[in-house]
């Protein structure tokens, strides 16, 4: 079976734009990606070492995929500045990789998945899942011919300490004077044990609207919802338009192993990630191509 | 020489605490810097009013090192024995934390019992 996902993700480099393959090479090549990713980081992603190990496997990918990969160092305070006066600050490890817009000053989308995981779990769903997501999407965007806005695919560290790792990028990227366009997240991705391929987006009203017309076209159900736990809400905080898709947490379908070591690459439903992804590059492809606006 | 070492002491755990201030206004929290501005402000006061009152006021610094001391490595055991779900919070109360917390106590023990034996000095002249 593993071959059988190597020969499809050697495929898939070789011959070109993700979507533009049958789904089940997508499927495939995402599977395989996700088991090697977890056989690279196992037990989990969480210690300091564990977290560097996953960072370099990241690096290696991307450049693989001829991603220019940065690693974004941080510092952030704690979570409550009661403990600043007793703990040292955070210190993390983002990974970046930046697609250029193909016209002069256009402004920065933000594609994020965090990397890191709970302790003693391999996080296959939490967030592997994402993280195969966002790679598929950033190689077919990069492939593209012309490109409205600049890309920047980012995995994010400490995700699950309190989304410390986002919080620091985009302080980082406002301090830098960035001009942010909008921020697309996609944490836990990967199950649907009802088979209805529901997925959830939490989103403002006009992107929304947008994902919600690009999941008729692809024939996908999908529902708002609202969370406040994981990554875009930090872009959301500095007024960023902010979107996640995930599993149907609200409906009551999401995965039981969260968070625990049986949050394995074989738990996954493979066609469903597919279709999270295929869902937010068309809302993407839209949107760099002007289709959109 | 024992009042030198003190008074280094002295010196020492503030400017600990003063680029513990510092690292963290740049990162945007303000808390410790104002805490160890406070702190100053106050031992600076104490000092123009007089010897004595300068004398209290280290002393009440030592007593507040010794607390800090006591506390992290309360932290630190609790946290050995109790682990939390936060690998930043695991990772850096270690034997690094537990010993530089020692030596807070250490310092704040100093403190209080020198200024006590300056007391005793005072009084006997």
């Amino acid at each position: 079976m593993r071959f059988w996902g190597s020969l499809a993700g050697l495929v898939l480099l070789v011959t070109g734009p993700v979507m533009a393959q049958d789904s089940s090479v997508l499927e495939a090549s995402q599977r395989d990606f996700v088991e090697r990713f977890l056989d690279a980081t196992q037990p989990a992603r969480s210690t300091v070492s564990q977290r560097e190990i996953a960072a370099d496997f990241l690096i290696a990918e991307l450049e693989r995929r001829g991603l220019v990969a940065e690693r974004r160092p941080y510092l952030e305070p704690n979570v409550h500045p009661i403990l600043d006066l007793i703990m040292p600050p955070f210190s993390g490890t983002n990974i970046t990789a930046s697609i250029p817009a193909t016209r002069d000053e256009a402004s920065l989308i933000v594609l994020g998945a965090h990397y890191d995981s709970e302790a003693g779990s391999p996080g296959a769903d939490d967030n592997a899942s994402g993280i195969a997501a966002l790679i598929s999407i950033a190689v077919n965007l990069s492939r593209m011919p012309e490109r409205r806005y600049s890309v920047m695919l980012a995995f994010f560290d400490q995700e699950e300490e309190g989304k410390v790792g986002s919080q620091a990028l985009v302080r980082q990227l406002l301090a830098d004077k960035i001009d942010i366009h909008s921020m697309h997240s996609i944490d836990m991705a990967g199950w649907d044990s009802d088979g209805d391929g529901a997925i959830e987006i939490d989103a403002p009203d006009i992107w929304f609207a947008r994902y919600q017309n690009a999941a008729t076209r692809l024939e996908i159900p999908v529902s708002r919802a609202s969370y406040d736990s994981t990554d875009h809400v930090s872009f959301r905080a500095h007024g960023i338009d902010a979107i996640c898709l995930s599993e149907a947490f609200r409906a009551g379908d999401s995965s039981p192993h969260r968070h625990r070591s049986s949050d394995m690459a074989e738990t996954l439903n493979h066609a469903y990630l597919a279709a999270n992804t295929e869902l937010m590059l068309a809302v993407l492809r839209d949107t760099l191509s002007g289709a959109a606006e | 020489m024992m009042r030198h070492f003190t008074t280094s002491l002295l010196i020492l755990t503030l400017a600990a605490f003063l680029i513990r201030g510092i690292i963290y206004v740049a990162l945007g929290s303000w808390l410790p810097l104002a805490w160890i501005v406070a702190v100053l402000a106050i031992l600076g006061t104490a000092r123009v009013l007089g010897r004595r009152h300068g004398q209290i006021a280290v002393k009440a610094w030592g007593v507040f090192l010794i607390l800090y001391g006591v506390f992290r490595i309360g932290l630190a055991t609790l946290l050995y024995f109790l682990p939390i779900n936060s690998p930043h919070a695991m990772h850096h109360t270690g034997l690094v934390f537990v010993a530089i917390s020692a030596l807070y106590l250490c310092a704040g023990v100093n403190l209080v019992i020198a200024r006590r034996d300056n007391f005793r000095l005072a009084r006997a002249t």
